[in-house]
């Protein structure tokens, strides 16, 4: 047994052909490849969730600033002036958005006010009707759907990316001014 | 045969320990900089957090009893808005010219009749914060990058009516 190990082609004590020299380059190669993957996938997790973050938190503000915001509307469509704030407030963090006095850059790369999807619903019946919440999501409803990307491109099918559609969303109840505008018709002002 | 034997024993010896010295190497090289990044991660959250909480109580509080930037900068710095005097150490080691603090009031002139308003908002930068990084050959200190957290206050109802005329 102790000379075995000197002769090549030769059977060891499981059964498989001895020598390891040819197998430590196929073995490195299966085991950096794991090993990548697992790192780049969690840098790609990471990266989408650090970005999801940054968007729940914009929708939060954006709500939380349509609640404050005087609303002209007698419906539950809100005047384009605001729908246009809220929009810009999200993206950009300001309600007057990025302009050339004031530049600013998205939240989130590429994001745009098209993506942002802003409803209010009315509480109330007959002729005492107040807005009652303010919601704003990424996605969803009449807004153009987002796609977070992660670091990485896709590869063989490897996930690069989600989809917002409708998430993430924050909604506050109104607490602003009414001040309904009879000028404005159903389909909004 | 015992001859052949030490010598190949030698021979191993030195591969392994080239060996040894390279995955040694890779391998600290991934756990210090996962050290690295995960100090990063933290430190950057941590103070993500605070300039948050920095915004509500301007908002809150602070906007209740009419607040300075100076103020709420003390709010990020030491968590109270008072400074603690010099030689108080700051969150993180964070200075006072890492963060700015502006308060901003949109004047909003309705055309629909409904009266002409001030809506007030503070926005909190943090900018030009320093990371340190340990791992070899890239190790040193870093920009990070910029912390915007932006905080609706209120509705300025004082406003005066002929403001938009």
């Amino acid at each position: 047994m102790k000379q075995n190990h000197l002769k090549q082609r030769q059977l060891d004590s499981r059964g498989r052909w001895g020598g390891r020299s040819g197998l430590a380059m196929v073995e490195f190669a299966v085991g950096s490849l794991v090993l990548t993957m697992v790192f780049a996938g969690t840098f790609q997790f990471g990266y989408m969730f650090y970005q999801y973050n940054l968007l729940e938190d914009a929708v939060v503000t954006a709500a939380h600033w349509a609640a404050q915001y005087t609303y002209v509307s007698t419906t539950s469509t809100p005047s384009t002036d605001m729908l246009t704030k809220v929009q810009n407030m999200t993206v950009y963090g300001d309600p007057n958005g990025s302009t050339s006095t004031n530049p600013l850059n998205p939240v989130v790369p590429n994001l745009t006010t098209a993506n942002v999807n802003f409803t209010v619903t009315m509480s109330g019946s007959g002729t005492q009707v107040v807005p009652g919440t303010m919601t704003v999501a990424i996605g969803g409803g009449s807004a153009t759907n987002f796609t977070v990307n992660g670091i990485f491109p896709s590869w063989h099918g490897i996930i690069a990316s989600f989809t917002a559609n409708g998430k993430p969303t924050a909604t506050y109840p109104f607490q602003g001014v009414y001040a309904p505008d009879p000028t404005c018709s159903a389909s909004g002002c | 045969m015992q001859k052949i034997r030490s010598r190949r024993h030698i021979t191993s010896g030195g591969n392994v320990l080239v060996e040894s010295a390279l995955i040694l190497l890779a391998f600290f090289g991934l756990l210090i900089g996962t050290f690295d990044f995960g100090q990063f991660l933290y430190v950057h959250q941590s103070l993500v957090e605070r300039v948050r909480y920095a915004a509500r109580w301007a908002a809150t509080s602070g906007a209740a009893n009419g607040a300075t930037a100076d103020q709420v900068r003390n709010m990020v710095l030491y968590n109270q808005s008072t400074s603690p005097g010099s030689g108080t150490p700051t969150y993180f080691n964070l200075t006072a010219s890492n963060v700015t603090v502006t308060y901003t009031t949109d004047t909003v002139c309705f055309t629909s009749g409904a009266q002409d308003s001030l809506f007030k908002r503070v926005t909190i930068q943090v900018s030009g914060y320093q990371y340190v990084i340990l791992s070899p050959y890239i190790s040193g200190t870093y920009t990070g990058p910029t912390i915007t957290v932006d905080q609706p206050i209120y509705q300025d109802f004082s406003s005066p009516t002929t403001m938009c005329s």
